[in-house]
């Protein structure tokens, strides 16, 4: 009789083990999905001001990144290959960089930024839950997170963006 | 020409056990091929398949994909030799070679096996090497080979370039393979034989064999950690750790359950059981490990091809060793009652609260995975968990650990032992009151580890001086009884470090310029120095740190911070003080502006987590060397 | 009177002193029990990364401005989730692995009680 409920247990815990196999997306889930956006309160570049007042209008991208990321780079040039297949607004914000080392990068790559926000300390990045750069934070009309990218935008991820944004836009 | 070679050894290793399995009943239709002769080839093309790729190593032959991935010409010669194991396809390489390996052993050296248990025993043992065998050619070869072959290759990761590291696993593995023969041992003996005391006679040392190696191996990589990692911590709960904590919990229920059925042919289920679920639970260690469905420090690279195969390798193993003993349980005749209190009675008690450690390890290492599969949510199951629930089910086996060798088979009387416990108590009390009173800020847990450790240690030391009459008899003195009291002192000793180091650590983190000086304890530190330093593959800073206490000069100490270019990888290599009672410990970060992060450990006690250890292993094995060549 | 304004200032800057490391023990505490979402397997208190250390920082600044352990807690899985945690909330997720030991050890104290004869 406990053998067969040893046997049962040991079965049950193999297909569990199976089932965890399968799961392929190893990157950490945000709590934030389908909240409103977290606290911002940001200088920009030209000195404007991003903050809450930026968001509520229209569908957005949020992109973390800085001149120190090395696979940054690489994302730079989906994000003007995004922009070119859907003329959607970026806001930048410059995660824990060095002012002058990040206006050489944007010379250097190009800006895909309609603003960029300077977070020095790295708060905002927390307060975001960022864990590594390049993160992005999909937004809708009413300043609600619907998507989130853990690391590089690429080819994928740009379709799945933009089957996001579609639905959104209905 | 050498990858050729390593392939083609394995193949013929793969074919000679496949044929040693089939021929289970030893019919002899290939004469030369009896199990000895068998046997001892699996072993020589392992070797050599191993030796070849060690060889490939050595002189960097980077035309072998293994190679190139995992090493460089550059590196060191120990740590090009030992890198062979520290990647996926080398150390299951080195994985089967143990497994060829103790059937060697059996077929050689254990003249008390009769030619009908023995030739099943090695059918079986062939069988599991025939499968690692063909998982290793199927989906792990370490000899496939790459075009043009390149310069030079991708480096070992440097926190593996490092003597602990580089030993830690061919004495886990001794361990953790090594259960595979108890599990040979075991199938074998449903068809030859019965599970009797004469029995456990004969799996006994094997179970001494490998208890001690794995806790060899595992507290070789606590070591390493400790002094590797840079953050003072020996051990974190990672998920491979776990793996191979799970293994040790369950021989160490199985050593003291054979010691029941060899004494008083009772509780043969149950051990029957054990040596299934300790082969059992290395094999699900390795599969948490090799598949990729935890990320770790330690997990090898992962690919999910690979993670099903070993499920199913494991699944298959399990489930038929289980399946057996389900359909045979009712043919194993258990006679004997047992009285609670007697030796028997206190090793159940053991054996209890230790399978109940080990399932819940289980339980805290893969619940993640099952709660995100049922419900996506994804939580940490991290040290707090798993230290609140091993101190509460340890704390209990602590205490009857101490005076369990005191009692007596079959039965015996509580009250005679009190006064022998009344004396353990007061003595104990008193060390712990003079721990207390020594270091009063720490909490008053630390005071309840130092009690059990004491109580452990009390009790050890006064059935020692009792059974041998104050040492008179100590010219007679059984090897096993004296392993035994130097593994229980060893695992006393293991606790009071364990709690010192964890409770009573103090710590500092600070940022120095050179010539500032930071106070520790009693200690004065004087961050005196710094130098760029070069190794053969790495580039760094060192630091010197001269020690002073009341103004007297005590030593010098050298913390370094390295940079390896090839893999673009630093390490924080950690100078240590270890002064018996306790270690002084600096470790190096990175420089901000002219200055340099510190962290500054004095840790009580903390080398006594090895010196436990260490006294845990040399018991097992004056046990072992006592069992050996005992005839039959 | 002298004498006493000098007693008054040493107890103030000594309060000060001690409600300093009371908190740096406060931030310990809590930094072991948060985990480095960055690393493999270390906790905030234990890892050099950067996150680590900025986290660290935001801490100790909350237990300055007066905030408890768990509102800082909260705060933390609010934007990282329950994974930030090392010690598992006790909630009907989590049910089952914390009440394991405890059914294993009565399981275990059923099956035993058919092996002892009564004394």
């Amino acid at each position: 009789m406990k053998y067969i409920t040893l046997i049962i247990v040991t079965a049950f815990i193999f297909i569990c083990l199976f089932f965890g196999l399968n799961k392929k997306d190893k990157t950490l889930n945000s709590p934030l999905l389908n909240k409103p956006i977290p606290e911002i309160n940001l200088v920009s570049l030209k000195n404007e001001k991003l903050n809450e007042t930026d968001f509520k209008k229209e569908i957005l991208l949020v992109n973390f990144f800085a001149s120190w990321c090395v696979p940054c780079i690489v994302e730079h040039d989906f994000l003007f290959e995004l922009k070119k297949q859907k003329p959607i607004k970026i806001y930048g914000i410059n995660y824990k960089d060095d002012i002058e080392n990040l206006e050489i990068w944007l010379e250097k790559l190009g800006n895909p930024y309609s603003k960029i926000g300077i977070d020095k300390t790295g708060i905002t990045g927390i307060n975001w839950g960022v864990n590594g750069i390049p993160e992005s934070f999909l937004i809708d009309k009413n300043g609600i997170i619907k998507h989130k990218i853990n690391g590089v935008i690429n080819e994928k991820q740009i379709k799945i963006l933009l089957t996001k944004i579609e639905s959104l836009e209905k | 020409m050498t990858a050729i070679i390593g392939n083609i050894s394995l193949i013929f290793a793969a074919l000679i056990s496949f044929y040693q399995f089939l021929n289970i009943r030893n019919i002899n239709k290939i004469r030369f091929l009896n199990p000895d002769r068998a046997i001892s080839l699996q072993f020589f093309f392992v070797l050599l398949s191993f030796f070849s790729l060690m060889f490939a190593y050595i002189v960097s032959d980077f035309s072998i994909l293994n190679v190139y991935q995992n090493s460089h010409s550059a590196k060191p010669l120990l740590y090009k030799i030992t890198g062979v194991w520290g990647n996926h396809e080398g150390s299951m390489l080195l994985w089967v070679l143990v497994l060829v390996f103790f059937g060697f052993l059996i077929s050689k050296f254990d003249r008390r096996l009769d030619m009908p248990y023995k030739t099943l025993t090695l059918s079986f043992q062939s069988l599991i090497t025939f499968i690692f065998l063909l998982f290793i050619l199927l989906t792990s070869n370490p000899f496939i080979l790459i075009s043009p072959v390149p310069l030079n290759g991708q480096d070992l990761n440097p926190l593996l370039q490092d003597p602990g590291l580089a030993f830690h696993p061919p004495n886990l593995y001794i361990g953790y393979v090594g259960l595979s023969i108890i599990f040979s041992f075991t199938i074998a003996r449903f068809y030859k034989g019965s599970f009797d005391s004469a029995w456990a006679k004969l799996i006994k040392p094997w179970v001494l064999l490998s208890w001690s190696f794995l806790t060899l191996g595992i507290s070789l990589g606590s070591w390493w950690a400790y002094y590797e990692l840079g953050w003072g911590g020996f051990w974190f709960w990672d998920p491979v750790e776990n793996a191979s904590l799970m293994p040790w919990l369950c021989a160490t229920a199985l050593l003291h359950s054979t010691l029941v059925l060899e004494k008083r042919n009772a509780l043969k289920k149950w051990t029957v059981f054990l040596a299934f679920l300790s082969f059992s639970f290395s094999l699900i260690g390795t599969f948490l490990v090799r598949s990729g469905i935890i990320t770790s420090v330690h997990a090898f690279a992962s690919d999910p091809t690979r993670g099903v195969f070993i499920l199913m390798i494991c699944a298959f193993f399990i489930f038929s060793s289980f399946i057996l003993l389900t359909k045979k349980a009712s043919s194993i005749k258990e006679e004997k009652l047992i009285t609670p209190i007697s030796k028997e009675g206190s090793i159940v008690f053991n054996n209890l609260l230790m399978v109940a450690l080990l399932l819940t390890i289980f339980t805290g290492t893969v619940y993640p995975i099952f709660l995100e599969i049922f419900t996506g949510e994804q939580i940490s199951v991290g040290p707090p968990y798993f230290n609140l629930t091993t101190t509460l089910i340890m704390g209990p086996a602590i205490l009857v650990m101490s005076f369990a060798p005191m009692l007596n088979w079959k039965k015996d009387d509580f009250f005679g032992l009190l006064s022998r416990l009344k004396t353990m108590l007061f003595l104990s009390l008193l060390v712990a009151f003079i721990f207390f009173y020594i270091n009063s800020q720490g909490p008053i847990v630390a005071v309840v580890g130092i009690f059990l450790a004491s109580w452990l240690f009390f009790g050890t030391i006064i059935n020692f001086f009792e059974r041998t009459n104050y040492l008179k008899k100590f010219k007679n003195l059984n090897k096993s009884f004296l392993g035994m009291t130097i593994a229980h002192l060893g695992v006393a000793i293991f606790i009071a470090g364990v709690t010192g180091s964890t409770l009573w650590k103090v710590e500092k983190i600070k940022t120095l310029k050179v010539g500032e000086k930071v106070l520790l304890n009693n200690y004065s530190l004087n961050f005196d120095k710094i130098k760029k330093i070069r190794g053969k593959n790495y580039i760094g800073h060192e630091a010197e740190f001269n020690i002073y206490k009341k103004n007297k000069f005590i030593k010098t100490l050298k913390p370094q911070k390295r940079f390896y270019p090839v893999q673009e990888f630093p390490t924080t290599e950690a100078a240590i003080y270890s002064r018996g009672f306790s270690d002084i410990y600096i470790a190096m970060s990175e420089p901000i502006d002219n200055s340099w992060l510190f962290r500054f450990h004095f840790s009580p006690l903390t080398p006594w987590i090895w010196i436990g250890s260490i006294m845990a292993f040399i018991g097992g094995i004056l046990s072992f060397s006592n069992r050996m060549f005992k005839g039959k | 009177m002298k004498k006493f304004l000098i007693l008054i200032i040493i107890i103030f800057f000594s309060q000060n002193i001690f409600a300093d490391e009371n908190l740096e023990k406060k931030a310990r505490e809590i930094n072991k029990k948060i985990r480095c979402v960055v690393c493999q397997s270390q906790s905030i208190d234990d890892s050099d990364s950067i996150l680590a250390r900025d986290l660290r920082k935001l801490i100790k600044q909350k237990l300055e401005e007066g905030q408890s352990e768990k509102e800082i807690t909260n705060y933390l899985v609010e934007r990282y989730g329950e994974f930030i945690l090392l010690k598992p909330k006790f909630n009907p997720n989590t049910y089952i692995l914390w009440l394991t030991p405890i059914i294993i050890i009565l399981f275990g104290i059923f099956l035993i009680k058919g092996i002892f004869r009564k004394n």
